[in-house]
């Protein structure tokens, strides 16, 4: 029974990815931006050069039979040439890939931790003053621009008390207290808004499992707090479990905003420069790389799901 | 209830005495002005906005014309209040007038996605089967990707601008918007009200139109409330990365990148766009908040 809810959960990942390819496919081709003329530089108005450049690029097939084409070629692993950088987009993306994952790896422990522990005061005794405290740190949190919070916290501990290095990425290999010191202001400024939303999503499925029946039935039979809690902990997970998948994402795309302050040299940096260089194939083939983590995440936070609860297990099979 | 009805004042009563049905929208209007928060916060979007608004009012400074000779001078200086920038044009004149291209960039891609997405969550649950397999399985694509990375792609392959940003953001938007709709939608068409005006020949768009749009409208309104801080960070987001409106025309998100070269020579000057983004955020968030409680929409 579980096998077959898993594999039928796999193989709805086959149209999301198919329609992700097709999202992208169209932003590169069919929107009005012109790749040929980003390309060719000064030297676009020469009709000649247009025809030759679009015949090697594949321009000039028809759009369905382009995009089967580009989807053999990222079946093979090829991801493109960057024209801008003369250099292979899978290796660029290669190197970048585990720096962003260092860093939105660092938010999500931050935010979700953080996140999970206030939602869960808040939840013990709702309306009270650490009550309203979280709910209000929970609106900030969800309301800052990563982008400015990144700049505060280069004010604060770098440009006026100097403890922390205002940017780049060193080595976890050259020595821990270097690479968190690097680390601790990206991963701060990224997390802030998982935060948040982590806080008030636990919170608020916490309150409402707290409101539940069979909470009543533990506390006629005498049951501790902290037993109670373990309960109702317990029956809150699914909602918080699918909202930590949604995280990851979140950290994935705010990885951009905070990157380009922080020049943290992962992903999002890439895309920035990418974006100031018009350089489209590298800023699609970056964010398909990200959007199939993304899917590949969810994958696994249902795939939980599905182990973890046995009510998806009934609904799903019923 | 009944003894508080009985004991109903005569103006709350129409001519023969019976008690007049409270307005749905007057209750809400009562609820929400005896909460001292959603009085705040509303006065705070209303400064911002009045602001912006009034910048020509409010500043005789040019947002554009600097002076080489007062560059990155501190919050406090005599001519300039707000400081200057790092081409010495007035930090207030530029944050005034920066509110009408960010609040402009921010809320419109909520208002037409509010438009589309509405429409398309109250067609597909209307028609249900394959309408609303084909309309919904196309929104769902959109939550494969992050959303500010898909607003991202999508303005970067529209090229840099004021309209890519706000149509890379309201694509973003439709999707969910057109989820909420459906959900809602789905509540209201089972009613008796809906078949009535069905069996009584009402068509489809009059329906629609008549039946569904004015019943769904408070959870929809609850939501996309929520969605213009969201949507005003991730418009400057966008302009932060060079693909919104283009220097020198102010906006918060792109002086914030144009200035915070110069953090460690005019730290206070350099927080203020991002501040105004900020408390923006903040108070809309807030804001939406006291409508979903006073509004009693369950979130959807």
């Amino acid at each position: 029974m579980l096998g077959i809810l898993m594999a039928r959960r796999l193989v709805a990942v086959v149209p999301a990815l198919l329609g992700v390819s097709v999202v992208i496919f169209v932003m590169i081709r069919v929107l009005p931006g012109d790749p040929l003329a980003t390309l060719l530089g000064a030297q676009g108005s020469n009709p000649a050069d247009r025809a030759i450049l679009a015949r090697t690029l594949g321009f000039d097939e028809p759009m369905p039979l382009q995009y089967l084409h580009w989807l053999g070629r990222l079946l093979t692993g090829d991801l493109g040439f960057s024209y801008v950088r003369h250099y292979a987009v899978g290796e660029l993306i290669g190197a970048a890939i585990g720096r962003t994952a260092v860093l939105a790896g660092a938010g999500a422990v931050i935010g979700l931790v953080t996140g999970i522990g206030l939602g869960t005061a808040a939840a013990f005794r709702p309306g009270r003053l650490l009550d309203r405290a979280v709910s209000a740190l929970a609106i900030t949190g969800m309301s800052v621009p990563s982008f400015w919070l990144g700049i505060l916290l280069i004010i604060l501990f770098s440009a006026t008390l100097q403890w922390l290095p205002a940017s780049g990425m060193a080595e976890l290999a050259d020595g821990p207290a270097d690479f968190l010191a690097h680390l601790i202001m990206p991963a701060l400024a990224n997390a802030a808004i998982t935060i948040g939303l982590t806080a008030r999503t636990t919170r608020s499925s916490l309150i409402e499992t707290y409101g539940e029946d069979f909470v009543y039935t533990l506390r006629a039979k005498g049951l501790s707090d902290a037993q109670i809690l373990r309960h109702v902990a317990k029956n809150a997970a699914p909602a918080i479990l699918t909202m930590i998948g949604l995280q990851v994402g979140y950290l994935l795309g705010g990885s951009v905003l905070v990157e380009t302050i922080f020049a943290w040299p992962g992903l999002g940096n890439l895309i920035y420069t990418a974006i100031l260089a018009r350089d489209l194939i590298l800023i699609q083939s970056s964010l398909l790389v990200i959007a199939v983590t993304f899917i590949l995440l969810n994958l696994v936070v249902d795939m939980l799901q599905i182990v973890v609860n046995p009510r998806v297990r009934r609904l799903a099979s019923a | 209830m009944a003894v508080i009805e009985l004991l109903a004042p005569l103006e709350q009563r129409d001519e023969i005495g019976a008690i007049r049905p409270r307005s749905y929208y007057r209750e809400v209007g009562e609820r929400l002005r005896g909460d001292p928060v959603a009085l705040g916060s509303l006065a705070v979007v209303v400064v911002i906005f009045g602001s912006a608004i009034g910048a020509p009012l409010l500043t005789t400074y040019d947002p554009l014309q600097g002076s080489i000779l007062a560059r990155l001078l501190p919050v406090g200086s005599d001519s300039h209040i707000l400081g200057t920038d790092e081409q010495g044009r007035d930090m207030l004149a530029r944050l005034l007038y920066g509110g009408q291209l960010s609040l402009f960039a921010g809320i419109a891609p909520v208002v037409i996605s509010t438009a589309i997405g509405t429409i398309i969550g109250a067609v597909a649950a209307y028609f249900g089967g394959v309408v609303e397999t084909l309309l919904m399985r196309a929104m769902d694509v959109s939550y494969a990707f992050p959303a500010l990375l898909l607003a991202i792609g999508i303005a970067a392959a529209l090229g840099p601008g004021l309209t890519s940003t706000i149509v890379a953001i309201t694509i973003v938007l439709i999707p969910p918007v057109s989820r909420v709709a459906l959900s809602a939608t789905r509540q209201v068409v089972v009613q008796e009200y809906v078949e009535a005006a069905s069996v009584a020949g009402a068509s489809p768009r009059q329906i629609i139109q008549y039946q569904l749009l004015p019943n769904i409208a408070s959870p929809i309104f609850v939501y996309t409330s929520g969605l213009i801080g969201l949507a005003i960070v991730s418009a400057s987001g966008l302009s932060f990365l060079g693909l919104g409106s283009a220097p020198p025309a102010p906006e918060w998100g792109a002086m914030l990148n144009t200035m915070r070269g110069s953090v460690y020579v005019a730290p206070d000057v350099v927080a203020l766009p991002g501040l105004m983004i900020f408390v923006t955020s903040v108070a809309f968030n807030v804001l939406s908040d006291c409508l979903r409680d006073a509004l009693d929409v369950k979130s959807v």
